[in-house]
């Protein structure tokens, strides 16, 4: 069949009629084919590809796949880290760093956590708002049921209000910045009203006054005390700055400062609070306080 | 045991010189898509490099196509939908006028869509023949079937190109 014999043989034709340059014989074939010959051959970027390959040369497949699993199994990890979040009794904040953090409760209250403090509470938190304290803390509560601060030392009630709570060493001090503070401890009970201070201290419960622009002033990035003691201020010098308290500590008995100290320099902080109390001291290493006669 | 022998990153050095471009080619023109064919082309120095000490000089080019082919067929497997095969042809000598050049162009994307539409193993052959410029005994040893297979194939896909010119030019 000539039909046949003719396809059979265009291939034939190709290579050794047409690319040897007998041209006229099958005219539509020859454009296209003058056409391909002029296209680019197809070409990969060689460096490149070597790059590539040097690369995973390097890092056995064993290992990659590796990798794949780390990051997979670490976001299942992360998503459980929120799953037990949301089940779990309790949530726990904790500062570490020199600047204040504030933490909202999920009844929109406010939490204002100083250097080293720590909160806890229930995640069931609306039912019964009570939370535990370590540290210093101001608090901002939305007006609603009965809300509580445990310390070891004692705890405080509020029912809408602003406060500090000062609960550190063996130290417990509340201040009343707004509304009505109820405070109770082992040495007793007293209700707070804005401007009022409670200290329980050296086993002994004082109460006194401070003005209510003091209250809290530490969250603005300095400490302030009214008229606290010094067993207090060294207290807190000691949690912001990461202290350790050596040397004759009755030399601190009996005194009290009125003034502040920066929280960003221990060197300044330390003589803002000692020099004008005329109590010497020496500062190793940026965490040592040495106290002096 | 340590492949890094400076023995062998030579030899798998001249390998890579020599197989890469015709590997890319070969894998290139049995799916049109660059970046797979790429990958493609990765995967199998790869492979060969964990074999280095196995392989010697000889037999890499028959194992490089065969892994290739397979590697190919692996990752089209993997593909969501397989893509139709689009090919475009680059010219890379420009005409002389404008007027030209837009003849040229129409008429290149006409070639370009029959090529395209040319059943796989056909335009395969093709385009080996043509654009890479191989000798129909070298694509048969680099498809590994017969040269008469090559050259049935190679026809068949004439006669196609033949039928739709001829439409083109009708018009």
């Amino acid at each position: 069949m000539p039909r046949q014999m003719e396809e059979d043989k265009l291939a034939y034709w190709l290579e050794n009629e047409f690319d040897k340059g007998k041209l006229g014989q099958e005219p539509a074939l020859e454009k296209v084919m003058v056409l391909i010959g002029k296209a680019s051959v197809p070409m990969v970027d060689a460096d490149e590809v070597w790059k590539n390959i040097e690369q995973k040369k390097a890092k056995p497949a064993g290992s990659l796949r590796l990798v794949k699993w780390v990051s997979a199994i670490a976001a299942i990890f992360v998503g459980l880290l929120f799953v037990s979040q949301l089940f779990s009794g309790q949530v726990d904040i904790k500062n570490s760093n020199l600047a204040p953090l504030t933490h909202i409760l999920p009844d929109g209250s406010e939490v204002i956590l100083n250097t080293n403090s720590a909160i806890s509470y229930e995640k069931d938190f609306l039912s019964e708002r009570t939370i535990s304290l370590k540290g210093e803390a101001f608090y901002k509560v939305a007006k609603g049921s009965t809300f509580t601060v445990d310390t070891d030392k004692g705890n405080v009630k509020v029912l809408g209000t602003s406060f500090n709570v000062f609960s550190r060493d063996r130290i417990l001090t509340v201040v009343c910045k707004t509304g009505k503070v109820s405070v109770t401890t082992a040495k007793g009970s007293t209700t707070l009203e804005p401007g009022d201070r409670v200290s329980l201290q050296a086993n002994q419960l004082i109460k006194d006054n401070t003005l209510t622009d003091y209250i809290g002033a530490w969250t603005k990035g300095s400490s302030t005390f009214n008229n606290a003691t010094m067993e207090e201020v060294v207290s807190a010098l000691k949690s912001k700055y990461n202290l350790t308290i050596k040397g004759n500590e009755r030399s601190l008995k009996g005194k009290h400062f009125t003034g502040t100290f920066v929280n960003d320099d221990v060197d300044k902080a330390i003589e803002m609070v000692f020099l004008p109390m005329d109590i010497k001291y020496i500062l190793k290493n940026n965490d040592l306080l040495i106290l002096d006669q | 045991m340590n492949k890094m022998t400076k023995a062998n990153n030579i030899r798998f050095r001249l390998l890579y010189d020599k197989l890469l471009q015709p590997l890319y080619r070969f894998v290139y023109f049995k799916c049109g898509d660059e970046s797979l064919a790429q990958d493609v082309v990765q995967d199998v120095f790869l492979k060969l490099w964990s074999k280095i000490d196995d392989i010697d000089d000889e037999t890499a080019s028959a194992y490089c196509y065969t892994a290739a082919k397979n590697t190919l067929i692996n990752k089209l497997e993997k593909l969501a939908s397989k893509k139709k095969y689009q090919h475009t042809i680059k010219l890379d000598t420009p005409t002389q006028n404008p007027q030209q050049e837009l003849i040229d162009k129409e008429f290149s994307k006409y070639v370009s869509d029959i090529i395209s539409m040319l059943p796989d193993i056909q335009r395969e052959v093709f385009l080996m023949s043509r654009v890479e410029k191989l000798k129909y005994s070298e694509i048969a040893e680099r498809l590994q079937i017969g040269q008469k297979a090559v050259e049935k194939r190679m026809s068949l896909a004439l006669k196609k190109i033949k039928i739709e010119i001829e439409k083109y030019q009708s018009q």
